[in-house]
C-alpha cells in the first residue's frame, strides 16, 4: 500500500485539513415548544433552513425574533435579503436585536441574490442570513446548504407554499401559517427527526 | 539515482497548436535561413494535405490555402520547458532542463509518496496532455541514458545499471545527439548500433571521434559523473501562450487559459502555495492590452475552481478586439499550509472577516444596495428610522408596539361596510394610539393608529387620518 493511497481514504485525517465532523451547534429558537420538537433543540446553526408561508407578516419574524436578538447582541451580523418589506428598526430594537449588526441588502437579479446570499453566508462572521429569494432552484439550496456548512451561520430562506413538496436539501423546512391563537408550525422536515407534532406559538401582546 | 526524461520533439509546432481547442485545422511553423523560408514543423492536418518538413513557403500555400501559418519562436519553446520543469515541480524537488527538447526529473525520492512507477508515469503522462504537449518519456538510472531511450521509444522503464547496459546496447546509434558527420563516419564503418560501437577499441573511437565521444558512453553507463545543473524556480508565475489563430470566443480562450492554469496548478502544489491573486492578460494586434484582475475569497489552487472563476470574469468581460496570445500571472502566493487546524474546530481556515464582506458585497452590488438601519427618535412612524452606513452606532427607540415589517408608503385601504378592507375584513383588536406631530415642517401627522387581525389571522398596523377619519391606511405588518 502506498502513501498516496492511504491518504485518499476517507477515515485518515490529516492536520493541513478541516475536520471532517464538524459539531452542529444549535441555537435555541426562544420557543420552548419549538425547541422541544427541533433535533438538538434549537434552530440548525451551519444549515439551511426553510421558511414556508403563504403571506408575510404572519409572525414570521416574530418566530425569528429570540434568535436574531440573541446573535446579533453576540456580535454577529444579520444580513437581509430582499426583504418583502421594511424590516421597521423601532420593531426590531424592541425585541432585543441589535441593529448595529444588521445590513440590508436589496438586489435585482436572482443571479446576483443568489451570490450575495451564498457570499455571507460562507464568510463566517454572518450569525444568521434571512433571504426572500424570487426563484431558486435545487441545486442552488444545496450550495446554500454547503455555504451555510463552511460559514456556520444560520441560513433562513423564505419561499411560498406552492414548493412544500419539491425535494430539499435544507436541513429545517417549517410550514407557517396564521391560525386563530397565533402561528402555526408544522415541521416538514428535520434532519435527525421524524414524526414531529404541529405546534402553534400564541400571540402575546407585546407583539413583536 | 532514478531520472525521468521527457523528450519533446513537437515543441516547435506544440508552443502555438496546445493554445487551439481544434487541433484539426493545418498549421505550418516556418523557419528562416539562407535566404529562404522552410517548414520546421507541423501538425497531422497539415501533413494530410501533403506538407513536409523542408518543403518551402510557396509549396505549402499551393497545398493548403487555409493553412495557418507561424514562424518558428525558439524563445517561446525555450520558455516552454522552463514551464513544463516548473509544473513538474509537483512530482520531484529535482528537475533539469537540456534544451532544446528534453526536461529531466529525477524521481527516485517520488515513488513512494506517488504509488510506484507506474502510477507517476501515469500522472506525468495526462499531465503533460493536460498542457498540451506530446512527449515521449522514459526511465533510466543514469540522465544521458533516459534521454537516449526517450528518443528510441523504449517503453519499459529501466531501473538497474546491470539491465541498463543490456538495453542501450540494442539502441541505434541515431539516438546519440551527434552530428550528421559523426553519424555518417559511423554509418561508413558499419556500425548501427550503440553495442557494436562499444566493442571497438576504446583508444581508436577516441582518435577518430574526440574524446567527449567516449566519455558519453561512461556516462550513460554509469562509470563516470553526469552532474546536472538543477532547475530552479522562480518566485512569480508567469505564462504566456500565443494562439494559433486570432480569437474572439470566450470558450476559445477559456480553453487557452486551462493550459496555463493546468501550468500554475503545478507550480503552486510543487510551491506548496496557492494564490489569491490573479491577472489575466489578453493581447491584441491592434489594440492596447486588456488586463483582467481575478481576486479570491481564500487562496486556493483548484483548477475547476480557478477556471469556473475565469469563465464567471471572461463573461461579464467585452474583448475590445480579437485576442492573438494570453498570459497568466500570479505574483503573491500564499502558503496553505500555514493554517493547521485543531481537531475539534468548527470554523474553517477561509473566513473572511465583516469589513472584506461588506467590501466585496458593495462592490459587485453598488453601495446603495448595502445598507444598514437604525431607529430614529421621532413620532411618526415613517420617520423613526433611517437608513444607514452598515455598521453605523444605534440609537435607542421607545417600547411602543410596533410592526416589524415597515411599508415604503402607506397603503391606503378599501372601506366594505364601513369596516377597512384588506383581503378581507379587519377586525380592530388594540388601539387607538394616537400620533400627532411634526407640525413644525409642514409635513404633520395626526393619525389613530389599530392593531387589527384579518380572517385569516395574519396582524396589521393600520391608522386612519384625522380629524375626519374616514379613509384606512395599513402602514405595517407584524411579522
Amino acid at each position: 500500500m502506498s502513501l498516496d493511497s492511504v491518504l485518499q481514504r476517507a477515515d485518515v485525517w490529516r492536520g493541513g485539513e478541516q475536520s471532517l465532523h464538524r459539531q452542529v451547534h444549535n441555537l435555541p429558537t426562544g420557543h420552548a415548544a419549538l425547541d422541544a420538537q427541533l433535533s438538538g433543540g434549537g434552530w440548525p446553526v451551519g444549515a439551511l433552513t426553510e421558511c414556508l408561508l403563504a403571506q408575510h407578516g404572519i409572525g414570521e419574524l416574530r418566530l425569528l425574533g429570540p434568535a436574531l436578538a440573541r446573535l446579533s447582541q453576540a456580535g454577529r451580523w444579520l444580513v437581509w435579503v430582499n426583504p418583502p418589506y421594511l424590516p421597521y428598526a423601532p420593531a426590531l430594537n424592541h425585541a432585543g436585536v441589535s441593529l448595529r449588526h444588521n445590513i440590508l441588502l436589496q438586489i435585482e437579479t436572482p443571479d446576483d441574490q443568489l451570490w450575495a446570499i451564498e457570499q455571507a453566508l460562507r464568510s463566517g462572521s454572518c450569525g444568521a442570513v434571512l433571504a426572500w429569494p424570487q426563484r431558486i432552484a435545487p441545486r442552488q439550496l444545496r450550495r446554500l446548504q454547503l455555504a451555510a456548512e463552511m460559514g456556520s451561520a444560520l441560513g433562513i430562506v423564505f419561499r411560498s407554499l406552492e414548493v412544500q413538496h419539491q425535494h430539499s436539501p435544507a436541513a429545517l423546512r417549517l410550514r407557517l401559517a396564521a391560525a386563530a391563537s397565533g402561528l402555526r408550525l408544522d415541521i416538514l422536515k428535520c434532519r435527525g427527526r421524524f414524526n414531529s407534532q404541529p405546534i402553534v406559538l400564541e400571540n402575546d401582546h407585546a407583539v413583536a | 539515482m532514478l531520472w525521468l526524461s521527457l523528450y519533446l520533439p513537437q515543441l516547435a509546432r506544440d508552443v502555438f497548436l496546445r493554445g487551439s481547442p481544434q487541433p484539426d485545422t493545418p498549421l505550418a511553423v516556418m523557419e528562416n535561413g539562407n535566404g529562404r523560408q522552410w517548414v520546421a514543423a507541423c501538425n497531422h492536418a497539415a501533413q494530410h494535405c501533403g506538407i513536409a518538413i523542408g518543403m518551402s513557403s510557396g509549396a505549402v500555400y499551393s497545398l493548403c490555402q487555409q493553412i495557418q501559418v507561424q514562424i518558428r519562436d525558439p524563445a517561446a519553446e525555450l520558455e516552454a520547458l522552463r514551464q513544463i520543469a516548473l509544473w513538474a515541480q509537483q512530482f520531484t524537488s529535482l528537475i533539469s532542463l537540456s534544451p532544446p527538447h528534453d526536461v529531466l526529473l529525477e524521481i527516485q525520492g517520488s515513488l513512494m509518496l506517488f504509488g510506484g512507477l507506474a502510477t507517476l508515469r501515469q500522472r506525468i503522462e495526462d499531465g503533460l496532455t493536460a498542457l498540451g504537449y506530446q512527449a515521449a518519456m522514459a526511465i533510466a538510472p543514469t540522465p544521458l541514458a533516459a534521454r537516449w531511450l526517450a528518443r528510441a521509444g523504449y517503453p519499459e522503464a529501466v531501473t538497474e545499471l546491470e539491465e541498463l547496459s543490456r538495453v542501450l546496447r540494442q539502441l541505434p546509434v541515431t539516438v546519440l545527439m551527434q552530428p550528421p558527420a559523426v553519424l555518417k563516419a559511423l554509418h561508413g564503418i558499419g556500425v548501427r548500433r550503440i553495442g557494436e560501437c562499444l566493442r571497438l577499441p576504446r583508444a581508436e573511437l577516441t582518435r577518430r571521434f574526440g574524446k567527449a565521444f567516449l566519455l558519453q558512453f561512461d556516462q550513460a553507463l554509469g562509470d563516470h559523473p553526469d552532474p546536472q545543473a538543477p532547475f530552479e524556480a522562480p518566485a512569480h508565475f508567469a505564462s504566456r501562450l500565443s494562439l494559433p489563430s486570432e480569437v474572439d470566443n470566450t470558450e476559445a480562450l477559456l480553453f487557452a487559459a486551462r493550459r496555463l492554469l493546468v501550468e500554475l496548478v503545478g507550480f503552486l502544489r510543487g510551491q506548496g502555495c496557492g494564490v489569491q491573486r490573479l491577472q489575466l492578460d489578453l493581447y491584441h494586434r491592434y489594440a492596447a492590452h486588456s488586463h483582467l484582475p481575478i481576486g479570491l475569497v481564500s487562496p486556493s489552487r483548484d483548477a475547476e475552481h480557478l477556471i469556473g472563476l475565469f469563465r464567471e470574469h471572461l463573461s461579464r468581460f467585452t474583448l475590445p478586439a480579437p485576442v492573438e496570445a494570453i498570459a497568466l500571472r500570479a505574483e503573491s502566493l500564499t502558503s496553505l499550509s500555514q493554517h493547521s487546524e485543531d481537531l475539534f474546530t468548527t470554523h474553517s481556515a477561509e473566513h473572511v472577516d465583516w469589513p472584506q464582506l461588506c467590501e466585496r458585497l458593495q462592490a459587485r452590488l453598488g453601495p446603495e444596495a448595502v445598507r444598514g438601519i437604525c431607529p430614529v427618535a421621532e413620532h411618526r412612524p415613517e420617520y423613526a428610522w433611517r437608513y444607514c452606513a452598515p455598521g453605523e452606532t444605534d440609537a435607542q427607540a421607545p417600547g411602543l408596539p410596533r410592526p416589524s415589517w415597515l411599508l415604503n408608503e402607506p397603503l391606503a385601504l378599501r372601506i366594505v361596510e364601513g369596516r377597512p378592507w384588506f383581503e378581507g375584513p379587519l377586525q380592530l383588536v388594540q388601539g387607538p394610539e394616537r400620533i400627532e406631530s411634526g407640525w413644525w415642517d409642514g409635513l404633520d401627522v395626526r393619525r389613530d393608529y389599530f392593531i387589527a387581525e384579518s380572517t385569516c389571522h395574519a396582524r396589521y398596523w393600520i391608522y386612519r387620518e384625522l380629524p375626519q377619519a374616514r379613509a384606512w391606511y395599513l402602514h405595517g405588518l407584524f411579522g
